[in-house]
């Protein structure tokens, strides 16, 4: 449910498990704990269906309705100054960047360490139609502002930039006022996609991630402002990351409604708690740009599910597809300044090189292309089809080599 | 919901309402002032001739799909975007089978025998009505005492080489009394056509503007005569330079997709119509020019990449 190596489960059929008790180890540097987000009964650990659409071990548990949490949780006022031993118990408490591509947050830290000298607060929602962040900030301004601070003495840096985007007023005027000196509010203007790192850092700071880098390349580290809430709630409380805000809208609901979700859900259960009638027909985890639409609604909701779109049918465009016709509009919108026009052409004639010397791995998939693209093709989910050539072709030249080497 | 089935596809999960389509049917809708200018003055004539010229221009599309069987594609608009314009700037004098000629030069040659809509590197009405220009007897027949394309597009000429200025006013030349092409002599419809596809988002003013300028800029330097703004103004309103600035330089299929070079393209294409309409034989200036610089563009484009975000020496801040 997270990126990096699969966590090893604690736990076996039938263990008696409280809210917060530790399931699943990580394994490794980058990997996540897990915690039972109920009070009940493991009844399977076996392979489900994710979000992305393959397999992965889950652990299920049948909840007992008590929510007993469990007794061992407790305050970590050890924390406070001490930046190693909040980066353990981050990783402990299985937080992981809760914007969407779920990167272990002890894991960026410690990239960060000694390399930042800004640390990016992101406010600024990853997609249009999700109001996650910006109520998380709202509920949680203690934590929030507690949080930003125990980041900063983590990674060690000196200033702090509060990023949120313009149409959030009602949390700026809330936070402006009780940032402490070394924290600065940036409002930036609402546009898709900035709630992307490389992009935030840019709007922000004015840094450009070099292409390939990371933020701590151009002294950034970048957390969501959920992620930095659920930093501070593991130190005032010891709660582990077992629940989060969730954004669940679309048009086959009545109503769209921002629900508090325990992480691993089931979406149908989610689904039916906001509208018990409703009958979608396309279901999305994530935002309507770059979530994934699901083709079962049994997929548990994830550290990352910042909200969830059912769609009636009448969403589900099917339009005819055209040809390019060469407007120039992918060009003109693309953040990192791709030309997805060509960069299609290149895909459809496999011509690998000149997918490189046109800078296809630097394409976020942010699919700002696609939607304006009057032909509708798909560019970039063509996109992803040439990323995966590179990499295939990069992996047997790599064999090659090594082949080659062996030989001799 | 468990018996129904869901729609899986990949994101983005939405899209934008613009289509190939709705651009093509601003285009003609931008055409339509400049066509009711070009009937009112020259009567119901220059009605046939665009009409004639749409209506072949459709059918060679739609022959050319049946017959390679290929899905018919008029109902993108193309076609019809190509006829209008090809009509449009053709005198309202021709003779009726001229229309169709330059149809199937645009449509089967220029356009679908290098692959169809998107893939042809030359702007087809354009290429069209060069076509018909090249074939040199047809041009005299044009000529007609209130209209002849000569008037309009050879007056330029025929002032550079008497050193005078044109008869017409210039708010009568404005609005459109005087000789030339159906489409092309009323400016007034011509810019308010093209103030509703700059609004509509339909085209960037980079290449219009730059156009329009370099041969302002030029034209002003190197007047013939003493008057600079009255030559610089008689040469911005006559010819084809609006329809060509706003209408066929923009095409997007032949036209950069870079912004650099958008503004590089339109530089040269009114550097190269000042240079045909001062020495060139051709009374035509802007249909050469742009048919020229059609062939450039990939080039301009590969020169003229943005700069890719994370690729640069320095981040600005
Ligand atoms: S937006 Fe679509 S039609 Fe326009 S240039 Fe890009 S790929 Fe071609
Ligand atoms: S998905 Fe399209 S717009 Fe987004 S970075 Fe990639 S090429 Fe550019």
């Amino acid at each position: 449910m997270h990126i990096g190596a699969p966590s090893r489960p604690l736990v076996e059929v039938g263990t008696q498990v409280k809210r917060g008790e530790k399931i699943a180890e990580a394994q490794g540097g980058i990997s996540a704990c897990l915690h039972s987000p109920v009070s009940g009964t493991v009844s399977a650990i076996e392979p489900h269906l994710t979000a992305s659409g393959s397999r992965t071990d889950c652990i299920v548990i049948d909840s007992d309705g008590l929510n007993t949490p469990d007794p061992s949780l407790r305050p970590h006022p050890e924390c406070e100054h001490d930046p190693d031993a909040l980066i353990a118990l981050v990783r402990e408490a299985g937080i992981t960047g809760m914007g969407g591509a779920g990167f272990p947050t002890a894991a960026k830290i410690l990239s960060a360490r000694g390399k930042a000298d800004t640390v990016l607060f992101n406010g600024a929602e990853c997609e249009p139609g999700i109001v996650s962040d910006f109520c998380s900030m709202l509920d949680n301004s203690p934590q929030l502002l507690h949080g930003m601070e125990l980041l900063l003495m983590a990674c060690g840096a000196e200033k702090g930039v509060l990023a949120i985007e313009e149409n959030k007023s009602e949390a700026i005027s809330l936070l402006s006022p009780l940032l402490p000196e070394r924290i600065t509010l940036r409002v930036l203007p609402t546009a898709y996609p900035q709630g992307g790192e490389k992009q935030l850092i840019y709007r922000s700071l004015g840094r450009e991630v070099p292409s390939g880098g990371l933020p701590a390349d151009v002294g950034c580290a970048v957390f969501n402002v959920e992620t930095v809430i659920a930093v501070a709630e593991a130190v005032e409380s010891g709660k582990p990351l077992i629940e989060r805000y969730c954004t669940v809208t679309g048009t086959a609901l009545q109503k769209p409604k921002l629900v508090k979700i325990a992480i691993g859900t089931p979406v149908e259960h989610i689904l039916r708690s906001v509208d018990p009638l409703c009958e979608p027909r396309k279901v999305i985890a994530g935002g309507v740009m770059m979530g994934s639409s699901l083709f079962d609604l049994s997929v548990p909701a994830e550290k990352g599910t910042n909200g969830i779109f059912a769609m009636a049918l009448d969403d589900t465009r099917f339009r005819e597809q055209s040809v390019c016709i060469r407007c120039g509009r992918c060009a003109e919108n693309c953040p990192m300044g791709l030309m997805p026009n060509y960069l299609y052409m290149f895909v459809k004639k496999n011509a690998l090189d000149k997918l490189r010397a046109y800078h296809l791995n630097d394409c976020l998939d942010c699919g700002v292309c696609a939607y304006g693209c009057p032909a509708r093709l798909p560019l970039n989910q063509s996109f992803r089809l040439g990323k995966a050539k590179l990499r295939a072709d990069d992996a047997a030249r790599r064999a090659r080599e090594q082949a080659e080497k062996e030989a001799r | 919901m468990e018996e129904k089935k869901l729609y899986v596809s990949s994101g983005p999960h939405i899209r934008g309402k613009e289509s190939v389509s709705s651009l093509m049917l601003s285009v003609l809708l931008a055409l339509l002032p400049a066509l009711l200018a070009g009937v009112y003055l020259f009567g119901l004539r220059a009605l046939w001739v665009v009409l004639v010229s749409v209506g072949s221009c459709e059918l060679f599309e739609w022959g050319w799909c049946a017959l390679t069987h290929r899905q018919n594609t008029l109902r993108d608009l193309s076609a019809a975007v190509t006829g209008l314009l090809l009509g449009l700037s053709l005198s309202p004098t021709v003779p009726l089978w001229l229309p169709p000629v330059g149809a199937f030069f645009a449509i089967v040659v220029v356009k679908q025998l290098y692959g169809g809509l998107g893939k042809n590197f030359l702007n087809p009405a354009l290429a069209g009505r060069c076509f018909l220009f090249a074939w040199a007897p047809l041009m005299s027949s044009w000529v007609a005492p209130r209209c002849a394309d000569a008037v309009s597009a050879a007056t330029p000429l025929a002032v550079m080489k008497t050193l005078s200025l044109p008869p017409e006013s210039l708010l009568s030349s404005f609005l459109g009394f005087k000789g030339g092409c159906i489409g092309e002599v009323s400016a007034a419809a011509l810019l308010l056509g093209a103030a509703f596809l700059l609004l509509r988002g339909v085209i960037r003013l980079r290449i219009p503007l730059s156009y329009l300028l370099t041969v302002a800029v030029l034209t002003f330097l190197f007047p013939r005569g003493n008057e600079r703004i009255l030559w610089m103004s008689h040469q911005l309103l006559s010819g084809g330079l609006l329809l060509g600035a706003f209408f066929m330089a923009t095409d997007y299929v032949t036209s950069p997709t870079t912004a650099r070079g958008q503004l590089l393209y339109g530089v040269f294409c009114g550097v190269l119509t000042v240079l045909i309409r001062y020495f060139g034989s051709y009374p035509e200036g802007v249909s050469f020019s742009i048919l020229i610089m059609n062939l450039l563009v990939w080039t301009l484009d590969r020169l003229h990449m943005r700069r890719v975000f994370g690729h640069g020496k320095e981040a600005r801040t």
